[in-house]
């Protein structure tokens, strides 16, 4: 089959520069909504599954297993896990056995606190640094007991909805109506913890008025110890009333409890292609109705309809592509790392090399499809009726 | 010339690189049982060996708990052969010898089986499978094969094994009761005035918690009759009725107590109970054994002999 040249379809392109930019404009706007669909599914999933330590051990109260926000264990509860279970990992002394609270709490920031929202405040003693180990200091230092002071992860402006500037150092904040100062900012890259609060453990529970802590998170040293020992140990003290589960099962439970959510997400963005189809379709039975005679010519001419129709769908296709890596470039640019806050903290839109191709695949999909059945109902012309065609 | 004593060189490396490779897996292999007749899992529904000889005719499949003989007589030579004992006997026979090997296995007929790993013809393989895959001398073992012929007075069943499977560290010979000890009082009864040290006899279902066992400890929660687990009250749909979810965890504890199989240490073995003599959630058993300690209504108890009242 003699195929048209490929610049008779780049040509046609330029024949009527209102028709091309709305086809790149209409292709771009379908592309950037399936990567926004795309940036929030990768997000959320990638910041709940990389939110844990391979070895890391989270003890909750027993009932509490699918949210650590409503369990409630004894204070003691990990000096009695230290002192219990061998293997768990030590440095210098220290063993990795970090108890916290975790709670969320309405915050207020701003000078006059006129900004205000909910933030994941995570009561910690210095074993936290140990434990999560992913978790550095990016600017200022460690709070210190009993001063009222506290470290802000470098996403948690989104957690609370509140400006970067609100939670600089040496910002107040008010927490519970306490003023608290930020003394330092950390960062968690790509997990959950980036968008929390962090304070002393001891001033945590000062300010919530209570006894207990959520949990303890420990690590332990897979070559003596291995999680069954302290499901064991668990399971051996049930006047503690505890429950044990490996940290990333946690958040791997975490986040499938948002797996109808980011379902959603792929829905409509799904529903708005299929939109974006329909408007193309129609974009492209108007401009090819409108060379029909043109079309009846080519093939008095000898070429076939399938060879036409390859160049008519060339010609979408380079429209829509065009839209589709113009939506690319600005969600990489544009997209990619901005914030979105949900229930258990925050995480980063994610346009990485799947989303691109993602992206990209159904800009050129859109160009195809779309271009298929009105070149077929032009081409089913006879050619006589179609030269005869105004 | 050098250059000849470089081909020479980089072929003898090529030559030793391939030999390395070759040989690797054939070394791993020499570890473990043949990939074909490993169990990854303890079989369902395994019976003791002495049970199943009583009734097993040649033709039958069957999955049998067992115990390497601790003899010298154990392994056959140059085939994939060994003497499968019955636990509770060999336990008699360890008591005796103080867990010292023995020449030749004393037991009867009976308590005692051949088993053969087979090629795809019948045949035993032709290699001792000793030490592979955890097998030696006194080694718990799970079997599910065809029994090639059945036990007589004289000569003990040879099972052809399709599948074996040996827990990395088994239970200690004798664990279970043939006989229901008498009297079993419910756990809130046997548990009233005991001291750590004290001997114990208590009776309950497995349960208290959505998981009442650990995987690969010999550790389950045990819990008596004086409250309703979920499938005893009428309607009640509960998915895991063993977890007492209606029940207050005061209540739970009061009437339950945790039941561990420890090592020299005092650290629960490292395998599983859940499997064994058909045990899971809400089965019911008899377990004997000593006060490990006592914290409020919390009781620990280390396990002698488990009796399986109802798996």
């Amino acid at each position: 089959m003699r195929l048209l040249p490929f610049d008779y379809a780049v040509r046609n392109l330029g024949r009527s520069p209102l028709r091309l930019a709305l086809s790149v404009l209409g292709g771009a706007l379908v592309v950037l909504l399936v990567i926004v669909a795309g940036g929030f599914v990768r997000g959320m999933d990638g910041a709940l599954r990389a939110t844990g330590h391979q070895h890391n051990v989270l003890v909750m109260g027993v009932g509490s297993e699918e949210s650590v926000e409503r369990s409630e264990i004894s204070a003691a509860t990990a000096s009695l896990i230290e002192a219990s279970v061998s293997g768990i990992r030590t440095r210098a002394g220290v063993a990795y056995v970090s108890p916290e609270v975790h709670v969320m709490l309405p915050v207020r920031a701003g000078p006059a606190g006129e900004r205000h929202g909910n933030a994941f405040l995570r009561g910690v003693t210095p074993a936290a640094t140990l434990v999560h180990g992913d978790v550095s200091l990016i600017e200022g230092r460690l709070p210190r007991a009993g001063a009222d002071e506290v470290i802000v992860g470098r996403m948690a402006a989104t957690t609370i909805g509140v400006r970067q500037i609100d939670l600089a150092v040496g910002a107040q904040l008010r927490i519970d109506n306490r003023p608290w100062t930020v003394v330092g900012r950390f960062t968690a890259p790509g997990s959950v913890l980036d968008g929390e609060i962090w304070a002393p453990l001891a001033d945590v529970m000062t300010a919530t008025r209570r006894e207990t802590i959520s949990c303890v998170v420990l690590t332990l040293d897979p070559e003596q110890a291995e999680f069954e020992d302290i499901a064991a140990f668990a399971l051996m003290r049930p006047d503690l009333k505890l429950a044990a589960m490996p940290e990333r099962e946690y958040y791997r439970q975490l986040s499938a409890f948002f797996a109808p959510i980011r379902a959603v997400a792929w829905v409509t963005a799904s529903l708005i292609a299929v939109g974006g189809l329909f408007g193309g379709l129609n974009t492209m039975y108007a401009a090819f109705a409108s060379r029909v005679r043109e079309l009846g010519t080519l093939q008095s001419l000898g070429f076939r309809r399938g060879a036409i129709v390859v160049s008519l769908v060339q010609e979408s296709s380079l429209a829509t592509a065009a839209g589709a890596l113009a939506a690319c470039a600005a969600g990489v640019l544009a997209l990619d790392g901005v914030g979105v806050r949900f229930s258990a903290g925050a995480f980063a839109l994610v346009v990485d090399a799947t989303v691109v191709l993602i992206g990209l695949g159904s800009g050129v999909a859109l160009g195809l499809v779309g271009a298929l059945p009105p070149a077929w109902r032009c081409l089913r012309m006879p050619i006589p009726t179609a030269l005869k065609s105004v | 010339m050098n250059r000849n004593r470089s081909v020479v060189r980089g072929l003898r490396i090529g030559l030793l690189a391939i030999a390395a490779i070759g040989l690797a897996p054939f070394h791993a292999a020499a570890q473990d049982l043949p990939e074909s007749h490993r169990l990854r899992a303890i079989p369902p529904g395994a019976i003791e060996l002495s049970a199943a000889a009583k009734t097993a005719r040649a033709g039958d499949t069957i999955t049998v708990r067992g115990r390497v003989a601790n003899a010298d007589d154990a392994f056959a030579a140059g085939r994939a052969e060994f003497v499968l004992v019955d636990d509770a006997a060999a336990a008699g026979v360890m008591r005796q010898t103080g867990g010292q090997t023995v020449a030749a296995c004393p037991l009867k007929p009976e308590n005692r089986a051949a088993v053969q790993l087979v090629d795809s013809a019948g045949k035993p393989l032709s290699y001792s499978v000793k030490g592979r895959s955890g097998l030696v001398p006194a080694a718990e073992v799970f079997v599910t094969g065809k029994v090639v012929s059945a036990a007589t007075d004289d000569a003990p069943m040879t099972i052809a094994a399709g599948g074996v499977f040996v827990p990395r560290v088994g239970l200690p010979a004798g664990m279970l009761l043939d006989t229901a000890p008498d009297p079993a009082p419910d756990v809130v009864d046997a548990k009233k005035g005991l001291q750590k040290g004290d001997k114990i006899v208590l009776k309950g279902r497995v349960g208290g918690s959505k998981e009442p066992f650990v995987k690969e400890r010999a550790v389950l929660t045990l819990v008596g009759r004086g409250i309703k687990a979920c499938d005893d009250i009428p309607g009640d749909n509960c998915p895991a009725p063993w977890d007492y979810c209606c029940i207050p965890r005061e209540d739970i504890t009061l009437h339950s107590a945790t039941v561990q199989i420890v090592d020299a240490r005092g650290a629960p073995l490292r395998t599983d109970i859940k499997g064994r003599w058909g045990i899971r959630e809400h089965s019911e058993l008899i377990v004997v054994g000593t006060v490990a300690d006592v914290r409020g209504d919390a009781m620990v108890v280390n396990a002698t002999g488990l009796h399986v009242v109802k798996p």
